[in-house]
C-alpha cells in the first residue's frame, strides 16, 4: 500500500521536475524572499536596501521589528506573491496532473493495478497539493531565516502560512481536478478554474462592498445619533443656562437647534431606510459566499493570527477625522480609520468554522464528486 | 458459422485461467459492444482473441482489467471473480495504444508499474534488469521514453507487463507498429513466457502472428464469440485433400463427365453437374459449378474444373479415387493436403452466410438500425 503511494508521489515529483515551471516558481520565490529581506525598519522609518524612508508611524520606536516583518510577510508577501502570482503558476503546473493521468493509453495501466480507484484518484489529488506545500514550505523557511537574521526574531509562527496557503490552494485545485477529469483537458481546467476564482473574487468583492456600505451606514447612524444627542444636550444646556440667568432662551438659538435636530433626524431616517436595503443585500452576498470557498478570508486568517488588532491598527496611520463636536457639527462624514477598524473587527468576528468549515465542506463535496466520477467512469 | 467449444469433461478437468460467462457491455447510446461472451482460457496456453475492428476485443480485455465496468459479467480470472483487485497483482497487461510518461526512462517505466503492482523494491531492481535484457532494451534503459521508437516502446510495454512475475499476461496488439525483427523477438518472448508455465492472452488482428504462437483462438464478431478452439479444431471441417489433374500437352485440364461418373463416389443429383446462379430466372447468369457427392465412408467429395476435393485429412481415404483416375489414364498433377489458414477461418467468421457479404465492422447495430455498424 505504502509502496504504491510512494511510487505515485515519486512519479508526481518526476513529472513536476520535468516541467521547468516548478523550478521557475521556486526561483521567483527566492527573489520575493530577497525582496522581503531587503525591506527593514530603523528608528527613523522603514528601509529598502541602503535607503531609509522617514515615517512617523512605521519605525522601530513605535513598533518592534518583528511586528513590522510579520506585517510584510502576512500582508504583502503572502497575499501578493503566494496567493496570487505563485498560485497561478502552481495551477498551471499542477492542472495537467489529472488530465494526463486519465488520458487514453496511460489510465488503463494505472487502473489495471491492484489499487482501488478511490485511493488512486485521491493520491493523485494529494500529489498536486504536495506541490503547493513544497513551494510554500520552501518560501516560509527562507522567510523564517531572513526575518531571523534581519530582525533577530526567530518567529516559528510564520510556518502557519504552510497549512493556510495549501488550504487556500486546495479550494481551487479541487475544482481544477474535477474539471480536468471531466474534460480531460489541461487548458480547459486552467481556464475554467481561473474563471471560478474570478467568480469567488467577484462574490467576495460584492460582499465587501455591501459590508463597507453597511458599516458606513451604521457608523453614520451612530454619528447622527451622537449629533442629535449633542444638539439635545446643547439645548438642555442653553435652557438650564437661561433658567439660571432667569431669562428666556434666545428663540434664534432654539430655532437653529430645532432646525439642525430636524435635519439630523431626517438624515437619520434616510440612513435607516438605506440600511434595510444594505442589510438585505449584504445578507444575500454573505449567503452566496458561505456556500463558496473563502479564499481571501482563509489567507486573512494568517493576518489574524500573526498580528493583533492593535498591531494591525498601527499600520493604518493616524485618524483622519476628529470626533463629533462643536467644530464639526455639520460634518456627517465618518472617519476612514474608524471604518477600517470596524471592517477589520467584522472580518475578525467571523468564526473559524465559517471561514474554514464551510470552505472545507465545499472542497469535500467537490473531491467526493471527483472520486464518484472517477470510480464510475469507463476509460 | 461453426461454433466449437471445449468438451465439457475437459473443461471440468482444466485449470482455467479465464472463465467467462455471459459478459455483456452496452455503452451509452445503446451501443452493444459485447453481447454475452462465453470464453475459457486454459492455464499455460497462449490464447488468441481475434476479430475485426470494433468487434469488442479491447472492451473485453478492459473489463478483465477493471478499466471498463461491464453491464453484466459472470466469470473468474485466476480463480477469482472478474474485478477482484488483488488478483490484478498476478496479471500483466499491455494495453493497445499505451502511452508511457515521456519524462521517464525505460527502466523507470518498468520500475514504476512494478511498484504499482506491489512488487518489492529489491525484486523490481533485479527483474527490471532481466526484463530489459529479455526485450533487448538494456542499452536504452537510461534513455527517456520520448526518444524511443514505436517498436521500442512496445518492447518496454511487454517488459512492464512482466515485472510482477504474472501468472497471466494480457497483451492487446503487442506487435502493433513493430518491425519484423521485433515481431519475431516478441514471438520468442511469448514462447519463453509459455515455457515458464504462464498463460498468455493476446488480442490481435495480425492473423499470421497469432497462427504462429497461439494454442487456441476465439473469434469475436460484433460482440459475440463466433467460434473458439484450437486452430485444428476450428478448421477440421474445412481440411481436405486437393487432387489436381492435368494432361500432357495441356489440351483440357478439366475432369470430364465420364471420369467423374467412374469415381467411387455417390454423386448428388444422379451425377448431373450442379448449377448455380444469382437468380433462378436468369439463365444467362447460370454457370456450372461442378459435381458434389460423398464417398461410401461418408467423406464429402467435390469435382470442379481440374480439382477433385475430398473432405478428409486421412491419406487412405483418397487412395480409391487416385486408383480410379489412374486406371482411366488420367494424369494426376498433384495431391495436396489443404488446411485453411487462420485468415480463411477469420473471413468465414466475418462473412454473412446468407448474403455472402463481409459484415460491417464495429459493434452490433442497435435493434432499430439494420445495416450500419457502429464503433463504440
Amino acid at each position: 500500500m505504502i509502496r504504491q503511494t510512494l511510487a505515485l508521489f515519486i512519479d508526481a515529483y518526476r513529472e513536476l521536475n520535468a516541467k521547468k515551471l516548478f523550478w521557475i516558481t521556486l526561483a521567483i520565490s527566492a527573489l520575493v524572499v530577497g525582496a522581503v529581506g531587503a525591506v527593514g525598519i530603523n528608528e527613523r522609518g522603514w528601509t529598502m536596501l541602503w535607503w531609509t524612508f522617514d515615517d512617523a508611524t512605521i519605525n522601530s520606536k513605535v513598533m518592534k521589528p518583528v511586528v513590522f516583518y510579520r506585517f510584510v510577510f502576512a500582508t504583502l508577501a503572502i497575499p501578493i506573491w503566494l496567493t496570487w502570482a505563485a498560485t497561478i503558476l502552481a495551477l498551471v503546473s499542477t492542472a495537467s496532473i489529472i488530465p494526463e493521468f486519465v488520458s487514453g493509453g496511460a489510465i488503463e495501466l494505472s487502473l489495471s493495478k491492484p489499487i482501488s480507484r478511490m485511493r488512486l484518484i485521491l493520491t493523485k489529488y494529494l500529489t498536486g497539493l504536495t506541490f503547493a506545500a513544497l513551494q510554500v514550505g520552501v518560501f516560509c523557511v527562507a522567510c523564517f531565516l531572513v526575518i531571523g537574521i534581519r530582525a533577530g526574531a526567530w518567529d516559528a509562527s510564520l510556518f502557519l502560512a504552510v497549512p493556510i496557503v495549501v488550504l487556500f490552494f486546495s479550494y481551487l485545485y479541487c475544482f481544477c481536478a474535477l474539471v480536468g477529469l471531466v474534460t480531460r483537458s489541461t487548458i480547459a481546467s486552467v481556464l475554467i478554474t481561473i474563471g471560478f476564482w474570478v467568480l469567488i473574487f467577484l462574490v467576495h468583492s460584492g460582499e465587501q462592498v455591501f459590508l463597507t456600505f453597511k458599516t458606513t451606514n451604521e457608523l453614520r447612524q451612530e454619528r447622527l445619533v451622537a449629533m442629535i444627542e449633542a444638539l439635545k444636550a446643547q439645548r438642555e444646556q442653553s435652557e438650564q443656562q437661561a433658567k439660571a440667568d432667569g431669562r428666556e432662551v434666545d428663540p434664534a438659538v432654539l430655532h437653529v437647534n430645532e432646525t439642525s435636530m430636524q435635519r439630523r433626524q431626517e438624515q437619520l431616517d434616510r440612513t435607516k431606510a438605506d440600511s434595510k436595503m444594505l442589510v438585505r443585500g449584504h445578507a444575500i452576498m454573505y449567503g452566496v459566499m458561505t456556500v463558496l470557498p473563502k479564499t481571501k478570508e482563509t489567507v486573512g486568517l494568517l493576518n489574524r493570527y500573526l498580528l493583533t488588532t492593535k498591531e494591525q491598527e498601527q499600520f493604518l496611520g493616524g485618524d483622519d477625522m476628529p470626533a463629533p463636536g462643536p467644530r464639526s457639527q455639520d460634518d456627517v462624514r465618518i472617519s476612514q480609520k474608524q471604518l477600517m477598524v470596524r471592517l477589520e473587527q467584522e472580518r475578525r468576528s467571523r468564526t473559524i468554522f465559517w471561514v474554514l468549515g464551510t470552505s472545507i465542506g465545499f472542497e469535500v463535496a467537490l473531491v467526493g464528486l471527483l472520486v464518484w466520477f472517477f470510480c464510475r467512469r469507463d476509460f | 458459422m461453426s461454433t466449437l467449444t471445449i468438451q465439457p469433461n475437459r473443461l471440468a478437468e482444466a485449470n482455467l485461467a479465464i472463465d467467462l460467462h455471459e459478459v455483456a457491455k452496452t455503452y451509452r447510446g445503446k451501443v452493444q459492444a459485447l453481447r454475452g461472451i462465453n470464453m475459457q482460457v486454459v492455464r499455460g496456453e497462449i490464447f488468441g482473441l481475434l476479430g475485426p475492428n470494433g468487434a469488442g476485443k479491447s472492451t473485453l480485455v478492459k473489463i478483465l482489467m477493471t478499466v471498463i465496468r461491464p453491464s453484466r459479467c459472470t466469470g473468474t480470472m485466476l480463480g477469482m471473480p472478474v474485478g477482484h483487485k488483488a488478483t490484478l497483482g498476478r496479471v500483466g497487461y499491455l494495453p493497445e495504444h499505451h502511452r508511457f510518461a515521456e519524462y521517464l526512462t525505460g527502466a523507470q517505466v518498468i520500475d514504476f508499474y512494478g511498484a504499482m503492482a506491489n512488487v518489492p523494491r529489491r525484486e523490481r531492481r533485479r527483474r527490471t534488469g532481466e526484463l530489459l535484457e529479455l526485450v533487448g532494451m538494456t542499452a536504452w534503459a537510461r534513455k527517456r521514453v520520448k526518444s524511443y521508437s514505436k517498436g521500442m516502446r512496445q518492447r518496454i510495454g511487454v517488459a512492464q507487463a512482466l515485472i510482477n512475475d504474472p501468472d497471466l499476461v494480457l497483451l492487446d496488439e503487442p506487435t502493433d507498429g513493430v518491425d519484423p525483427v521485433g515481431r519475431r523477438d516478441i514471438r520468442n518472448i511469448l514462447a519463453r513466457i509459455k515455457e515458464d508455465g504462464r498463460t498468455v492472452f493476446i488480442n490481435s488482428h495480425l492473423l499470421s502472428e497469432l497462427e504462429m504462437v497461439c494454442d487456441r483462438v476465439a473469434i469475436l464478431v460484433q460482440g459475440k464469440v463466433s467460434s473458439q478452439g484450437t486452430i485444428d479444431e476450428l478448421t477440421r471441417d474445412q481440411q481436405r485433400y486437393d487432387i489436381e489433374v492435368g494432361v500432357s500437352g495441356n489440351v483440357d485440364r478439366t475432369v470430364d463427365e465420364s471420369t467423374v461418373r467412374a469415381l467411387p463416389v455417390q454423386w448428388i443429383g444422379d451425377g448431373q453437374p450442379l448449377l448455380m446462379g444469382p437468380s433462378g430466372n436468369d439463365n444467362a447468369m447460370v454457370k456450372r459449378v461442378g459435381w458434389r457427392g460423398s464417398l461410401r465412408t461418408g467423406e464429402a467429395v467435390e469435382a470442379n474444373g481440374p480439382f477433385i476435393r475430398v473432405a478428409s485429412t486421412d491419406a487412405q481415404v483418397v487412395q480409391p479415387i487416385i486408383d480410379a483416375l489412374r486406371s482411366r489414364g488420367v494424369v494426376i498433377k498433384s495431391v495436396r493436403p489443404h488446411r485453411p489458414s487462420l485468415e480463411d477461418l477469420f473471413m468465414k467468421a466475418v462473412t454473412d452466410p446468407t448474403s455472402g457479404e463481409v459484415l460491417a465492422p464495429g459493434a452490433a447495430p442497435p435493434p432499430n438500425v439494420s445495416k450500419k455498424g457502429a464503433n463504440p
